[in-house]
């Protein structure tokens, strides 16, 4: 057993889960629900096995690095990541309905791992730049965020499919009804951002950091620096909007999909239609 | 009078226009949707590049927004100095306001105080408590510090509260982000960037400066003792590496290592491992003129005369890779004293056809090289605004997001009901400055218990 053999079976997990969690939502049977969160539980568990045994696996090739060092193995961390913060709302809030918009997202993360054609799942050793402790905290901080971040925009989702029916009665509402209440949603909705803000403002700061022991430039407008910059700054302005101009609802949802937009963009965009300095994340 | 009066308005008016949240939203979106510009237009390129690639009108425009520049151009600088501008007087204006608050003596307890709050609750106790401050602790326990007397008109009433100075987080915050603008000002005011290249067992003590191809000159001399590199077994390069020794009136002070990711740092200048080439020490050639093959070694630079004609040969430039075939040296042919020919002579590939000079066919029999190395040496007395204000802005973001300042009354009063027995009435009142769909609900917890 080697860790490529666990994260193909973690990406049929991540893909049964979100399956289990639609039928359970359409059908409306709760032992579905438990089915679809015991197989995340169990997936998230060996998803986490699988990147400790590929962390091991590094070592024992006489490599020795964390598994975070190239566009695969973070496209593995962040599926890890949004099951994570999935599975952490979904103990707090107790309710399954997000699941059916979350658990796409980490599965979508690892079918493009496994299955892209130009990916490089190849443990390599570590470039002269890369040899730093601030390159745990940097991806782990700056994807957890993301993970924030995508969670936030599946809720947004939901609350603008779900806003133009709360007039309705629950039974009108149909499978709506069994999405939580637009109060609640939209107080997940921030909350989620006020987290991955935090994380994101880590991960920017923990990576000058890095680029001003590795360059001798805490910042020096990279394409993916800037673009960490653009996204900050719309989530900064969301942020402000909500607690300074009231804004809520429909309007605070299009910003954190939007922003997520913006996330997308800074992590695959950069990589592939501009260059810079974070071009390794390409390969 | 009505001048002066419309004046003030004025001024006000201003002040109220840069101290909107409307201005800061302004800002924050039109700096997120600028900056994209920078990233899809390739950056500092000489001007002949856009010339190259756009047309006579986006040129005009690209210099007159020097966007070729864009993140220091003169407009984006005013984004960011209007940024500023907002951040400032936004504060101070509702500092004021929130100092007071900090610093106002709890209001007393009246039917409109409660009327007022976010949360309230009555309790009724059948008698009278024997001590009510222990029962006001038995209500909230620790959660919200000890219980305040306040006096009242009626019965006794105690306070209590806790996360007063939360109302600053939003303050740090605004605070953080000026801190870290200061300290890229004083970063491009008082610091510099330059570059440095050593050869192996060369002194500089002067380094050229990023940009204004300037010279500094230093105040000690740095030497390269030695550069190592190594490798995978996969060929990817694992370590760069420059063993330095820095001079002062020709003593060696100290020695360093400097690798990737682990610059070092000598009087505040500090030097970081950037890049790597070689050049060669001499070179062995093998020249053939008239079916006589002779062979020959030429220092690197220096006018070697090749023994028997009246010829000499001198190497001037070596590049280590030259259109992808490889090292190739730049060498100058003479008569004399009289220059004949020049030519890029390959050294990996002999049969090459271009690898003559006058009547001469060269053939590169060894190559003795010597590694340069490529140092960035910075001085950036900024460095600690950034990193003091990253660090604020993350206590400022938790303070903000996490804490509030919550308040709570409680007033023990003696009442007669409508039958004209005593019993006691407690009211329970709370507030939050935010978050207080929270506060109501732990609150709710509290008293539900009672």
């Amino acid at each position: 057993m080697n860790s490529s053999y666990l994260l193909s079976l973690v990406t049929f997990g991540y893909f049964f889960s979100a399956l289990f969690y639609l039928i359970s939502l359409v059908i409306k049977k709760s032992g579905i629900g438990r089915l679809a969160t015991g197989i995340l539980w169990a997936v998230l568990a060996i998803h986490t096995g699988a990147i400790i045994l590929r962390w091991v696996e590094s070592y024992q090739l006489g490599i020795g690095h964390a598994p975070l060092s190239n566009l695969y193995e973070s496209l593995i961390f962040f599926a890890w990541t949004i099951a994570l913060i999935y599975v952490w709302i979904e103990w707090k809030i107790g309710s399954k309905t997000i699941g059916v918009f979350a658990t796409p997202f980490a599965f979508l993360a690892m079918a493009y791992a496994s299955f892209s054609p130009n990916m490089n799942d190849r443990i390599q050793p570590l470039l002269p730049a890369l040899q730093s402790n601030w390159l745990i905290a940097h991806v782990v901080t700056c994807f957890l965020g993301y993970a924030a971040f995508a969670v936030s925009c599946s809720v947004s989702i939901m609350f603008l499919i779900k806003k133009p029916k709360t007039r309705l009665t629950k039974e009108q509402q149909g499978l709506l009804g069994y999405f939580p209440e637009i109060a609640v949603l939209d107080d997940l909705i921030y909350q989620t951002i006020v987290i991955g803000f935090l994380l994101l403002t880590l991960g920017i700061a923990t990576g000058s950091i890095w680029a001003h022991s590795a360059w001798g430039t805490y910042w020096s407008w990279d394409p993916k620096e800037t673009w960490s910059l653009i996204t900050w700054l719309v989530y900064a302005a969301l942020l402000h909007a909500r607690m300074m101009k009231g804004w809520h609802g429909s309007r605070i949802a299009w910003l954190s999909i939007i922003g997520f937009a913006c996330v997308l963009f800074t992590y695959f965009g950069v990589n592939f239609l501009l260059s810079g300095l974070h071009s390794y994340g390409a390969a | 009078m009505t001048t002066t009066q419309s004046s003030k308005s004025i001024f006000s008016e201003v002040i109220d226009f840069f101290a909107s949240v409307k201005l800061a939203l302004v800002l924050l979106i039109v700096l997120a949707i600028t900056s994209i510009l920078g990233t899809v237009l390739p950056q500092e390129e000489p001007l002949g590049f856009y010339q190259k690639a756009y047309s006579p009108l986006v040129v005009k425009l690209i210099g007159f927004f020097q966007l070729y520049d864009m993140y220091h151009s003169w407009w984006f600088q005013w984004l960011l100095f209007l940024l500023s501008v907002n951040l400032i007087v936004c504060s101070l204006k509702r500092f004021s306001t929130t100092w007071k608050v900090i610093m106002a003596p709890p209001r007393g307890v009246s039917e409109s105080l409660f009327e007022s709050l976010s949360f309230k609750k009555k309790l009724s106790l059948p008698e009278n408590p024997l001590d009510d401050r222990a029962y006001v602790s038995s209500l909230l326990g620790n959660r919200f510090g000890k219980p305040v007397s306040l006096t009242s008109a009626s019965g006794k009433a105690f306070y209590l509260e806790k996360g007063r100075f939360s109302r600053l987080g939003v303050y740090v915050v605004h605070l953080s982000v000026l801190i870290i603008f200061a300290g890229a000002i004083v970063g491009s005011f008082f610091g510099f960037k330059g570059f440095l290249e050593l050869r192996e067992g060369e002194s500089r003590d002067r380094i050229v400066l990023k940009g204004a191809q300037e010279i500094k000159q230093l105040d000690f001399s740095v030497k390269l003792d030695q550069f190592a590199l190594s490798f995978y077994p996969n060929g990817m390069p694992k370590e760069y590496r420059s063993d330095l020794s820095f001079w002062e009136k020709g003593k060696e002070k100290e020695k360093a290592v400097v690798m990737v990711n682990d610059p070092f740092t000598y009087k505040g200048i500090t030097f970081y491992q950037s890049s790597w080439d070689q050049y060669p020490l001499s070179i062995k050639l093998a020249l053939k003129r008239e079916g006589r093959e002779t062979e020959l070694l030429i220092p690197m630079e220096k006018k070697t005369a090749v023994p028997a004609t009246p010829f000499s040969l001198q190497a001037v430039r070596y590049v280590n890779n030259l259109s992808n075939l490889g090292p190739a040296l730049g060498i100058i042919l003479f008569k004399d004293l009289e220059k004949v020919d020049q030519s890029w002579i390959l050294a990996d590939h002999p049969q090459f056809h271009g690898n003559r000079l006058g009547d001469f066919h060269l053939t590169v029999k060894g190559l003795k090289t010597r590694y340069v190395s490529g140092l960035q040496v910075n001085q950036d007395p900024g460095i600690w605004f950034i990193w003091i204000g990253s660090s604020l802005m993350l206590i400022g973001f938790v303070i903000a997001f996490y804490f509030s300042h919550q308040q709570v009354w409680i007033w023990i009063r003696e009442t007669k009901d409508h039958q004209g027995e005593t019993k006691t009435d407690v009211l329970i009142g709370a507030t939050a400055h935010k978050n207080r769909g929270a506060l109501n609900l732990k609150m709710e917890q509290l008293t539900r218990k009672v």
